[in-house]
């Protein structure tokens, strides 16, 4: 569980803050959407979570460590995508068979069973993505938070990534706090998404979302509500 | 088969130009410029190389040389490795030795030749402490570079993962800046090499073994251009030898392993 009470972070000197006064709580078991334009504090507001950023004020309570999945999916160069696992259970007192076992478990998981022995150069964009959702399970943390995890791949891959994703999530009770710019992506994707607005940094709007899962990203439903948040979001860029 | 002809496709360009050198030397040799004496011909210079081998000095010199410069330049990464480390990753180390290491990386080491000579003779300690004060600036600089050029998304991904400490280095940060360290390392063997060379020119008496320094000097005493020559195509070979066989392969399968293009 995540709870968010009035955090504000100002970066420096700068007069606006980039989080004002958020507030906000994430269930254990949740999956969370945040929409905004660039610049609105998406990020800032998973760094806080994260622990990586401190807010100026408010209080931040996170009941277990998280992991994050960058843009960037930040895989070592020299290392297979086995070993790139591995190393995520570098200190959980397993032999060194064991871990290569559980990275090869891991693998299966997100779909990459024989590609365990390839680099990173070998593999596709969504593939090194999904290495770097299996080594964020390795860590062991329930929590992930994604910061616009897919939005270098095509759309094709990211659909295909978003039904694994789920699928991951229901697996394994994960609890996601999933960041994009990427209205049909947030509405496909959450159960809860929060539209966040710029200068001052800040949630604006929610939208509660019952449809089941798996959703199809070219429903009347997602297409109806993408065009909803899409107007809200427009208003707050453009102010009309 | 396909084996062989790799090889001679990856050779042939070497030995076209060899070749071109070797052509362009008789050429200027067969117009007379000046006395063979002076500039004697090939064949001249490999009947020199031919007398070096029957008298048994050629592989032995070239083994004292590459002995003692390899010997130096290992001795140097590891002084230069954990130097490198500590002032890539500590600040206040780094604020007072980077300086340092970029002054003395500046410096020629055959300036400390006298300084050595005086202090520890004509000895192999002079030699490893030229050798050392050329290698390690040039490779701890290096792989200071290289761990500066880490992507910090790297750097937050070890973070992530728990990493810290000696084994963050281990496993994170050494193989990161592993290309920058590589290109240190053979920016330092040619420091290292050249500074052998240097230090056996001057130092080339005592309770040194002889190497490819001591057949410069002799060809230089007796007035022998051919025996210098056939000296500096020796030396050229060692260094040769070091890349094709050390560095080459290393690179390559660094740069393989991370999707690097290989030149």
């Amino acid at each position: 569980m995540i709870t968010l009470s009035k955090a504000t972070v100002v970066f420096g000197a700068q007069p606006i803050p980039v989080l004002d006064s958020v507030s906000l709580v994430v269930e254990q078991g949740e999956f969370v959407s945040v929409v905004g334009a660039s610049g609105c504090g998406k990020s800032t507001l998973l760094n806080v979570i994260a622990g990586l950023e401190k807010p100026n004020q408010g209080v931040v309570e996170v009941e277990s460590a998280p992991s994050l999945i960058f843009q960037d999916p930040a895989l070592f160069a020299w290392l297979s995508a086995r070993e790139n696992v591995a190393l995520a259970l570098h200190d959980k007192g397993m032999r060194r068979a064991d871990q290569r076992s559980e990275a090869d478990r891991l693998l299966r998981m997100v779909g990459l069973a024989g590609d365990e022995n390839k680099r990173p150069h070998e593999l596709s964009g969504g593939m090194r993505q999904r290495v770097a959702i299996a080594r964020a399970i390795a860590r062991g943390s329930r929590l992930l938070l994604m910061d616009e995890p897919f939005s270098a791949l095509d759309a094709i891959t990211r659909d295909v990534l978003h039904d694994e994703l789920v699928t991951l999530w229901k697996e394994h009770g994960l609890t996601i706090v999933f960041v994009t710019h990427n209205v049909r992506e947030a509405v496909t994707l959450g159960q809860r998404v929060m539209l966040m607005a710029a200068r001052p940094g800040r949630v604006v709007a929610e939208w509660h979302i019952d449809e089941a899962y798996p959703r199809d990203p070219s429903s009347n439903f997602v297409h109806g509500l993408e065009r909803e948040i899409t107007a809200a979001l427009k208003k707050e860029v453009v102010g009309v | 088969m396909s084996r062989f002809r790799s090889f001679v496709t990856a050779v042939r360009p070497f030995v076209f130009g060899m070749g071109a050198v070797v052509t362009v030397w008789q050429v200027i040799v067969w117009a007379k410029l000046k006395p063979t004496s002076e500039i004697p011909s090939p064949v001249m210079v490999a009947d020199a190389l031919g007398g070096l081998w029957s008298d048994g000095v050629l592989l032995s010199s070239m083994w004292n040389s590459l002995h003692r410069g390899v010997l130096g330049f290992l001795m140097s990464i590891l002084v230069a490795t954990p130097l490198g480390l500590l002032v890539a990753l500590v600040r206040p180390v780094r604020s007072f030795v980077r300086p340092v290491l970029s002054a003395l990386q500046q410096l020629p080491s055959v300036s400390w030749v006298p300084i050595s000579i005086v202090l520890f003779g004509t000895t192999s300690t002079t030699v490893y402490a030229i050798i050392l004060l050329g290698a390690v600036p040039s490779i701890a600089n290096s792989l200071v570079s290289g761990v500066d050029l880490i992507p910090p998304t790297q750097l937050r991904a070890a973070k992530m993962l728990g990493l810290g400490g000696v084994r963050n280095v281990r496993r994170v940060v050494l193989p990161a800046a592993m290309p920058g360290y590589l290109t240190g390392l053979e920016q330092g063997w040619a420091f290292a090499w050249r500074s052998l060379m240097a230090a056996e020119l001057i130092a080339s008496t005592g309770e040194l073994g002889s190497g490819l320094g001591n057949i410069l000097t002799e060809g230089r005493n007796s007035q022998n251009m051919s025996l210098m020559l056939a000296g500096v195509a020796l030396v050229l070979a060692c260094g040769l030898l070091v890349e094709k066989a050390g560095f080459s392969p290393l690179r390559r399968r660094v740069l393989s392993a991370r999707g690097l293009a290989v030149a």
